[in-house]
C-alpha cells in the first residue's frame, strides 16, 4: 500500500474541509472496500479522512413512515437493529447477507453507496425503496444518485450523511450469490410502497437499475403468478467466468418472483 | 508517524506507526504476535480474524491506526484457567476441528465473538458466522462440531 | 519377542485410538510456527516480478531505476542467474514423444532466461531491506516484451499451425504413453452387446492450502559456507537436493528445515523456482532472504492440478460384464513438462484405470500437451481421481444403458475378495481388498434401498434429488519404501523419534506417537516427534499418502529394535540373561523376580545418558486403500444450485490407528473432491492466457455451508498385507470419491427428470448455470 496522510476529523464540516485540501483525498468508512482496493495497487490516494469518529454518521432511527441510517453505520448494527427489523425486514436481511461477520462489523451503507459496486447490495436497496441520499450539501433522489459503474452522483469531496428509505407496504430481498466472492450475482429489491412499484436490480449490468418490465407488471396485480411470463433481456447485461447474460437474465426473473412471494403477494 | 495506543489481550500497548501500516503487519512483525496468519490478498480467507471491541475483524483489512483506542484480542490472549487451553480451544482440540492449524486462530476468534453475542447458536448461526473463514484440511464439519462443543462448556447444552 | 505394550498407555493412547493430537495445543494457542512466522536477524526481503504476458520474448530488462532505490540489495534476472552457474530446474519424466524422440519440454531456469511462458512466470527478483522497498523497486524496473501468440487450451495447442511451446515438440506433444492392447481392445469393443462412450473434462484446479508457499535462506552461522533454507514443504530431502544440484553445491552443503506446514496437498512437493532463487540471493547477499507468496501468486505459479479431456469408452456383454475399456487422454501439463505432471497422468493414474473391477481388457493412449499456463503437478489424489472418474462416470452411464440398479452393476462386475492378490491389466498387483463387502456396507449405511421415498419427500418440496456412487480403489506410496528412522531414549525421560516424512496437516506425529506408544508402553507425553531437518535425515517425504505406512511402519520397526537394544543393556545392568527379562510398563524386569531397571533409568546409565537406535527398514509394496462413496443431492430446478443433502461412506483403509485421524481424513478430502465437482476451476482467457481466476474473489473454495454431515465408517477387517502395520494410506481417498459420487448425484437428479442425455454431457464444475441448461436445453 502506498503511503498517505491520515486524518481523524471529529465532525462532517470538518471533515469534508480537510478533504478539500488534499491533492487526492478519499473519505474512509469501514474500509472493507477501500482498503483491499489500496492493498492491489488500484488505488493510491493521497490521504485518507476517518470518518470513524463522527459519531453524527451513526444510528438508525424509525421515525413514523421512514427508515434513517447513518451512512457511517455498520451493516451488523442496521441487522441487529430491532425497530427496522420490525418496520423494514428487508433491509435488515439485506444487511445481514452482506459479506461476513467481520465485513459487516465495519462495512457501512455510506461506504457502499459512494462506491457503487456494481454487485453490491446496497444500491439495490436505495433503488428499489427510492431513498433519499443526504449528503454534507443537498439530497439526491434514489433514482438520480447511481450513474455507470463505480460512479455516482456525488461531486467531488462530497460526503454521505444519511440515508432516509420510506417504510414500505412491502418489501423484500433476493440475492443469489457469486460462489467466490459472494457478492451478488444477480441481487432483486422489490417493493410496493406510497410511491408505486420498485424492483431494482443488481450484479447484472454495469449498475443497479429498475427492472420496468416487472414493475408495470406488479404495478398491476402484485403477485408472483403475474409475472410468470415476464423476462428480462440479457441485452446489457454482464457476461464473465461465473455466468453467462443470458443465466443472469433468467435469475433475474427468478428472484424478483421469490421477492414477491416471500413479500406477501 | 503517528502515535497509537490500545488494549491488546488485556494490557495496554503503545506504538509509533506509519497510517498505511496494516494492524496485522504491526501484530506480527513490530509486536512479535505470528499466531494471526495472513493467507490471502483480497481480505476473504479470515486467517488473520482478530477480536476488535468485541467484533470479528479481519487484521489484514484495518490499518494500525483504526486500532487506536480500542480493545483488541488475538489468539495469543485465549487462555483457560491456570495454562489450560481456552474451553474454545479445548472443543476444536476434542473435535478434530483443526488439521494443519493454519486458519485455526482465525477460527477460534470467530468463535469467540460469536458466543460472547449468541451464547448458544444454533448450526444454521454457526455456519453463518463463519462464512468469513476458509479452511481446505478439515471440511468444516468438525469446525461447526467444535463450535457446537465449545458453546455447551461455556454455557450449558442447547436446551 | 514381543514388545507391543500390553495394557496400561497402549490401552488409552496407544495404536486404535481416538487420541487428541500432539499436535494440537501449539496450532490452537497461536504457537504454530510455519515458514513466514520465523525471523532472521539482518533479514531482507524478495518479491517477484511476473510476466503479464503468456508467450513473450524479453527484449531487455533495465533495472537501474531499481537498483537506485534506497535499501534495494539487488536485482536478479535469469541472465544473472545463468552467469553465476546456476543450471535450469529438472523437467521430464522418461517418456517418449509420439515420434519416439524423447519427452520434450522447454528448459525451467529460475528465473526466465529469453522466453516467459506463462502469465505469473518469473522474470526478475527483487531484493531489498524491507517488503515495501521491494515491492516499489519492482514497479520500477522495466521489462520490454515482444508479445507472442500463446494457446492455453488443450485443443488450441492442438490445431494445425499453433504456436509451439518448445520447438523440440512442433505439434505441443510433450509426452505419449500407451497401455494395453489396441487389437484386443477393438475386437472387444466389436463383439460388445454394449458400448457406453463419454466425453470428459476433468478440470484445471488450483490446490490452495491456507498457507501460501514461503522461503527463508540464510548462510549457516560460523561462517560454514552452508546454506539453510527454511520453508514451507513436504518433501525437504528432495528441495535439499534440487536446490544444491541447481545451485551447483554439494548436497552436504544445503540444509533444509521445515516447521508447521499450513496445508500441502501434492503442492508442496518438489522444489520451485522461487525456491532456487531465494536461495541463490541469500549466498549472494551473504544474510538471510526471506520470500512468502501472496496468494495471487499461489495461483499464477504454484503447479496447478489435474486439467485432462478424455474420450473413454465401456465395452459390455448383455449381462453387463465389462469387456475392454479403452481411453484417449490428453493432459495439459502446463509449460514446463514435470516429472511429476507427466508421470502421474501417464502412468500412475492408469495404475487404478480398472480400479476394483475384473476389466481383462484395456487400451490407452495417452498424451502430455505443452501450453503456454502454469505447470501441472501432483494435487491431492494426483492422477488418481482423474483415472476413478472415468471408470465411475462410465459405470452410472453403463447402469442408465442397460436400466441396472448402478450398484448392481458394479457388483456384477466386481474382483471377488478370493481373487486376492490381484494383477490389473497395467501390472499393479492388489494385496488385499474385499470390493463387495466394502459396496454392501457402503451402500447399507447410506440406504441406497430407501432412496425413492426421500426423493418424493424433495418432489414435494420442489426439489430434484438425486443419488451418486463411487465404488474404488486408490494406490499409496509415491514408489518409494524405505524409510529410516531414529530413536533416542533420553535419561531425562523422554523418547524423541526422528522421520523424515513430513507433517503438513495430517496428524503423522499423532499417529507415529501411538505406534512408539504400543511398543515402549510410556506416556504419549514422554514421546517427542521430530520431523524437517535434512540434518538429522533424509527420505522421500510426504506425499502420496505414504506417511503412515512406510514411516509408520519404520517407527514400530525401529521403536521394537530399541527395547531390543535396551534390553541388552539391561541384562548387562541386572546381570542376568537377555531372555530372562520381560520389558512392561516402561521397565525391564527379571521375570519372577522384583529386580527391575526403568527404562529412562537405564537410558540415564549410559554413557552419553542415551539409548540410540538408527533404523532403516521397508515395507514389501503398495497399499490399496478402497472405498464405497455414496452422495445424495438435491437440485433446485428453477436455479440449477445443487445442495448435497447426504454423504455417506464405508472406507477400507486397513488397520486404523486413529479413528478420529483417519475420519478427518477422509471427511476433509471429500470436500475437496466436492469443490470440484461443484465449484472449482481455473480459467485461463483462450486469447491471450491471461489467467481470470486470480483470486479467492473469482476462484470458488468450498465454505461451511457446502455440506452439514458426514457419515463416515472404516471396515478394519481387511488389512495390507504390504506393512506391518496393516494400514492402508488414507489422505487422498476421501477426494477421489466424493467427485465422481456427487457428479453422478446431479446427473442422476436430471435423468430422473428425463434429461439423461444432456444430463451426461455436463462437464464439472457442475455450478448452477451449467446444472440450468442440461435441465432445459437452455
Amino acid at each position: 500500500m502506498n503511503p498517505f496522510d491520515y486524518h481523524r476529523p471529529a465532525t462532517v464540516d470538518e471533515a469534508v474541509r480537510a478533504l478539500a485540501g488534499t491533492v487526492d483525498g478519499r473519505y474512509l468508512a469501514g474500509g472493507q472496500s477501500l482498503l483491499p482496493t489500496m492493498k492491489l495497487g488500484l488505488a493510491a490516494p493521497t490521504d485518507l479522512i476517518d470518518l470513524a469518529r463522527i459519531g453524527s454518521l451513526r444510528g438508525v432511527r424509525v421515525d413514523g413512515g421512514v427508515v434513517r441510517i447513518g451512512a457511517g453505520t455498520p451493516h451488523a448494527q442496521v441487522a441487529a437493529h430491532d425497530g427496522l427489523a420490525r418496520a423494514a425486514p428487508a433491509l435488515a436481511r439485506l444487511a445481514a447477507g452482506i459479506g461476513d461477520p467481520a465485513v459487516r462489523a465495519r462495512g457501512t451503507i455510506g461506504g457502499s453507496l459512494a462506491l457503487n459496486d456494481p454487485a453490491a447490495c446496497w444500491p439495490a436497496a436505495v433503488l428499489g425503496l427510492g431513498a433519499t441520499v443526504r449528503t454534507d450539501r443537498r439530497t439526491i433522489a434514489a433514482d438520480d444518485f447511481f450513474v455507470d459503474l463505480y460512479e455516482t452522483a456525488l461531486e467531488p469531496g462530497e460526503l454521505i450523511v444519511e440515508v432516509v428509505f420510506p417504510v414500505p407496504a412491502q418489501a423484500a430481498w433476493q440475492k443469489f450469490p457469486q460462489p467466490a466472492s459472494r457478492f451478488s450475482l444477480v441481487g432483486v429489491f422489490v417493493s410496493r410502497g406510497p410511491a408505486g412499484v420498485r424492483v431494482a436490480v443488481t450484479g447484472a449490468a454495469s449498475c443497479v437499475f429498475r427492472a420496468t418490465g416487472f414493475e408495470d407488471t406488479l404495478a398491476a396485480e402484485w403477485s408472483a403468478a403475474a409475472l410468470a411470463d415476464v423476462r428480462q433481456s440479457a441485452q446489457a447485461l454482464n457476461a464473465d467466468l461465473h455466468a453467462s447474460a443470458e443465466y443472469r437474465a433468467h435469475l433475474v426473473g427468478v428472484l424478483c418472483r421469490r421477492a414477491v412471494a416471500a413479500a406477501g403477494g | 508517524m503517528l502515535p497509537i495506543r490500545f488494549t491488546l489481550n488485556g494490557a495496554p500497548v503503545s506504538a509509533e506507526v506509519e497510517p498505511h501500516r496494516l494492524l496485522v503487519d504491526l501484530l506480527r512483525e513490530d509486536l512479535r504476535l505470528t499466531g494471526t496468519h495472513v493467507g490471502c490478498d483480497t481480505s476473504q480467507c479470515g486467517c488473520c480474524t482478530v477480536v476488535l471491541d468485541g467484533q470479528p475483524a479481519k487484521a489484514c483489512t484495518m490499518l494500525a491506526v483504526q486500532a487506536d483506542g480500542a480493545e483488541v484480542t488475538t489468539i495469543e490472549g485465549v487462555r483457560g484457567e491456570g495454562g489450560a487451553l481456552h474451553p474454545i480451544q479445548q472443543a476444536f482440540v476434542d473435535c478434530h476441528g483443526l488439521q494443519c492449524g493454519f486458519c485455526t486462530p482465525g477460527m477460534v476468534m470467530a468463535t469467540a465473538a460469536l458466543l460472547a453475542r449468541t451464547p448458544r447458536p444454533t448450526d444454521e448461526e454457526i455456519v453463518h458466522a463463519l462464512e468469513g473463514n476458509l479452511c481446505r484440511c478439515t471440511g468444516y464439519v468438525s469446525i461447526v462440531a467444535s463450535v457446537r462443543r465449545a458453546a455447551e462448556a461455556l454455557a450449558g447444552p442447547r436446551g | 519377542m514381543d514388545t507391543t505394550a500390553p495394557a496400561g498407555e497402549a490401552a488409552r493412547y496407544g495404536s486404535g485410538h481416538s487420541v487428541r493430537r500432539i499436535e494440537d495445543p501449539a496450532l490452537v494457542t497461536g504457537a504454530g510456527r510455519y515458514a513466514d512466522d520465523v525471523r532472521a536477524d539482518g533479514q531482507l526481503h524478495l518479491v517477484f516480478l511476473r510476466s503479464p504476458h503468456a508467450h513473450a520474448h524479453i527484449v531487455s530488462i533495465d533495472a537501474r531505476d531499481a537498483l537506485a532505490m534506497p535499501g534495494v540489495v539487488a536485482v536478479h534476472t535469469g541472465a544473472s542467474l545463468a552467469a553465476a552457474g546456476v543450471k535450469p530446474l529438472p523437467v521430464n519424466a522418461a517418456f517418449a514423444r509420439p515420434d519416439g524422440s524423447p519427452a520434450a519440454s522447454p528448459p525451467r531456469h529460475a528465473l526466465a532466461i529469453g522466453t516467459v511462458r506463462f502469465v505469473g512466470e518469473a522474470v526478475a527478483a527483487v531484493v531489498a531491506a524491507s517488503r515495501e522497498v521491494a515491492r516499489a523497486a519492482r514497479d520500477a524496473i522495466v521489462v520490454d516484451y515482444q508479445d507472442l501468440p500463446a494457446v492455453a487450451a488443450i485443443d488450441d495447442a492442438l490445431a494445425p499451425g499453433a504456436p509451439a511451446v518448445w520447438p523440440a515438440a512442433p505439434d505441443n506433444l510433450a509426452a505419449r504413453a500407451t497401455h494395453g492392447d489396441a487389437r484386443a481392445a477393438a475386437d472387444a469393443f466389436a463383439r460388445a452387446a454394449h458400448v457406453v462412450a463419454l466425453r470428459l473434462v476433468n478440470q484445471r484446479l488450483a490446490s490452495n492450502p491456507m498457507e501460501p508457499r514461503a522461503v527463508l535462506a540464510q548462510p549457516e552461522a560460523g561462517g560454514t559456507g552452508r546454506l539453510v533454507v527454511r520453508l514451507s514443504s513436504q518433501m525437504p530431502s528432495g528441495v535439499r537436493d534440487t536446490i544444491a544440484d541447481v545451485l551447483d553445491l554439494p548436497r552436504a552443503q544445503v540444509r533444509v528445515r521445515v516447521g508447521d506446514v499450513g496445508g500441502g496437498f501434492g503442492t508442496k512437493t518438489g522444489a520451485y523456482p522461487e525456491d532456487v532463487v531465494t536461495a541463490f540471493a541469500a549466498r549472494a547477499a551473504h544474510a538471510p532472504v526471506r520470500w512468502t507468496a501472496e496468494r495471487s501468486e499461489e495461483f499464477l505459479a504454484t503447479h496447478h492440478g489435474r486439467d485432462i479431456d478424455s474420450t473413454a469408452e465401456l465395452a459390455l456383454d448383455a449381462d453387463g460384464r465389462a469387456l475392454a475399456l479403452r481411453i484417449r487422454t490428453h493432459a495439459n501439463v502446463g509449460a514446463y513438462a514435470t516429472r511429476t505432471g507427466v508421470a502421474i497422468q501417464l502412468r500412475i493414474g492408469p495404475w487404478v484405470s480398472t480400479s476394483i473391477y475384473d476389466i481383462p481388457t484395456i487400451d490407452f493412449d495417452l498424451r502430455a500437451v505443452l501450453t503456454h499456463t502454469a505447470p501441472v503437478g501432483a494435487y491431492r489424489g494426483a492422477g488418481r481421481p482423474e483415472a476413478i472418474y472415468v471408470i465411475e462416470r462410465l459405470m452410472d452411464a453403463a447402469a442408465r444403458r442397460l436400466g441396472l440398479d448402478p450398484a448392481e452393476l458394479r457388483l456384477r462386475n466386481m474382483i471377488p475378495p478370493e481373487r486376492m492378490p490381484y494383477r490389473n491389466p497395467m501390472g499393479q498387483v492388489y494385496d488385499t481388498g474385499d470390493f463387495p463387502s466394502i459396496a454392501r456396507q457402503g451402500l447399507a449405511l447410506a440406504d441406497w434401498d430407501g432412496f425413492d421415498a426421500r426423493a418424493a419427500d424433495s418432489a414435494a418440496r420442489g426439489r430434484l434429488r438425486g443419488r451418486g456412487l463411487a465404488t474404488f480403489l486408490e494406490w499409496t506410496g509415491g514408489s518409494a519404501f524405505e524409510e529410516r528412522v531414529t530413536v533416542q531414549v533420553h535419561g531425562d525421560g523422554f523418547i524423541e523419534v526422528y522421520t523424515s516424512t513430513q507433517a503438513m496437516g495430517q496428524g503423522i506425529a499423532t499417529a507415529y506417537a501411538q505406534l512408539a506408544v504400543d511398543v515402549f508402553g510410556v506416556p504419549i507425553d514422554r514421546v517427542r516427534i521430530v520431523q524437517g531437518d535434512t540434518d538429522r535425515g533424509q527420505g522421500f517425504g510426504s506425499a502420496g499418502s505414504r506417511s503412515l505406512f512406510t514411516a509408520g511402519s519404520a517407527v514400530q520397526v525401529a521403536s521394537q529394535r530399541t527395547v531390543e537394544r535396551a534390553k541388552d543393556l539391561a541384562a548387562r545392568a541386572l546381570e542376568c540373561a537377555p531372555q530372562d527379562l520381560e520389558y512392561r510398563d516402561a521397565a525391564f524386569s527379571i521375570v519372577g523376580t522384583d529386580r527391575r531397571v526403568g527404562l529412562f533409568e537405564l537410558a540415564a546409565r549410559q554413557p552419553d545418558r542415551q539409548v540410540f537406535v538408527d533404523s532403516t527398514s521397508a515395507v514389501s509394496g503398495p497399499t490399496w486403500p478402497n472405498g464405497c462413496h455414496v452422495c445424495e443431492v438435491e437440485v433446485d430446478p428453477d436455479t440449477g444450485v445443487v445442495d448435497v443433502v447426504s454423504y455417506a461412506s464405508v472406507n477400507d483403509a486397513g488397520r486404523v490407528v486413529n479413528p478420529m485421524i483417519v475420519r478427518g481424513q477422509l471427511d476433509g478430502g471429500a470436500v475437496q473432491g466436492l469443490g470440484q465437482a461443484l465449484c472449482e476451476r481455473v480459467v485461463y482467457d483462450r486469447e491471450s492466457g491471461q489467467l481470470l481466476s486470480g483470486t479467492l474473489s473469482d476462484y470458488a473454495l468450498p465454505r461451511a455451508d457446502l455440506i452439514a454431515a458426514f457419515r463416515t465408517e472404516m471396515d478394519t477387517s481387511v488389512p495390507s498385507i504390504n506393512n506391518p502395520l496393516g494400514v492402508k494410506g488414507v489422505g487422498e481417498l476421501g477426494t477421489i470419491g466424493a467427485t465422481p459420487a456427487a457428479v453422478n448425484a446431479v446427473i442422476d437428479a436430471l435423468a430422473r427428470a428425463g434429461r439423461a442425455q444432456a444430463a451426461e454431457a455436463m462437464q464439472m464444475p457442475l455450478v448452477p448455470e451449467t446444472v440450468w441448461r442440461a435441465l432445459h436445453g437452455a
